[in-house]
């Protein structure tokens, strides 16, 4: 199917409401399959579900291993952003991240997941 | 006559840290009420300014302090971020380990910042995982939170300090239940697409499958 993108910023209501829009800050999202993206656009297909369009993570390690492992948390060490992009299903989106810079290292970023956006 | 403290941080460190803060702010979420702001105003912080330095980019803003204050920080911020989860404080394996951090951060905080530090509210850091227990929920939802949200409503209210919970019994009465107005939230399953793209921009957002 040939799709165009609709729009830049999508808000979810309910449990875990938020906003995810392609500006810094509010663009990265996880998937229940712990993927995590980077939003980069919103579409709608024929039949009208919603898809999400992004930059997929495709390394990710643990940030911190003391007092626990930040997998335990759900906070890793992400890096290599995917250069082609990928569609994910509303459905399967999971939660809202914070992907903040690494202060030591350059290429790498810190994602948290945002407690309250969980579904 | 009180013994005065030595600062924990040089200017220096201080400097360094709203320097990062300047540098990661853009990329804080806009779902925490108050952006991130410079050390300089740190006397003005909000609660919800510390909260959010607690679970989201505090480690990242904390990174180049020393060892024994950047560990004691993870500590803490493990263990609330385990309670503060709706997924992780139902697991009763990560409750544990929350309440073991908590203790080690109570006992360590001690001796890094000193005994004038572990005060009521940081003791009863120790009893937090057991009221998640009990409650079988994450702490945010049987928190005063929501109450500290209606604060300034609730003083407002107000016309004197004589009988304040009568006086607010009766402003409730008057409003028929409704002291204050809500704001409008989006139902379960309401999805609001923004930001609709213009005519001269789609080509630039065209995807072939």
């Amino acid at each position: 199917m040939t799709k165009v993108g609709i729009c830049l910023s999508i808000e979810l209501g309910g449990k875990g409401a938020t906003t995810l829009r392609v500006t810094e800050g509010d663009c990265a999202s996880k998937t229940k399959n712990d993927e995590m993206a980077i939003l980069k656009d919103v579409i709608r297909s024929p039949q009208g579900h919603i898809k999400l369009v992004g930059h997929k993570f495709l390394d990710k390690s643990d940030f911190f291993d003391c007092p626990c492992e930040s997998s335990l948390l759900g906070i890793f060490k992400v890096s290599s952003l995917d250069r082609t992009r990928s569609t994910w299903d509303l459905s399967d989106y999971d939660c809202k991240l914070a992907i903040l810079p690494c202060v030591q290292e350059r290429k790498s970023c810190v994602a948290v997941p945002v407690l309250h956006t969980f579904i | 006559m009180e013994k005065k403290l030595e600062p924990m941080l040089s200017p220096a460190e201080i400097n360094e840290l709203s320097n990062i803060v300047d540098r990661t702010a853009e990329y804080v979420p806009h779902d925490y009420n108050r952006r991130p702001e410079n050390f300089e105003y740190f006397s003005s912080f909000k609660a919800s300014s510390l909260r959010r330095l607690l679970l989201c980019d505090g480690f990242v803003v904390f990174s180049t302090l020393k060892t024994k204050i950047k560990s004691c920080y993870l500590l803490l911020h493990a263990g609330i971020y385990i309670l503060s989860s709706p997924r992780l404080s139902k697991d009763p394996l990560s409750v544990n380990l929350a309440e073991t951090v908590l203790l080690r951060f109570v006992k360590k905080s001690e001796k890094v910042f000193g005994k004038h530090f572990v005060v009521y509210n940081v003791h009863s850091l120790i009893h937090l995982a057991q009221e998640c227990r009990v409650h079988n929920q994450c702490l945010e939802n049987f928190s005063a939170y929501k109450y500290e949200n209606v604060m300034g409503v609730i003083r407002k209210l107000l016309r004197s300090t004589n009988k304040p919970i009568h006086q607010l019994a009766n402003r409730d009465k008057e409003r028929q239940g409704r002291l204050f107005i809500p704001k409008d939230r989006l139902k379960q399953d309401d999805i609001v697409l923004r930001d609709f793209h213009r005519g001269d921009d789609e080509g630039r957002h065209l995807f072939v499958y």
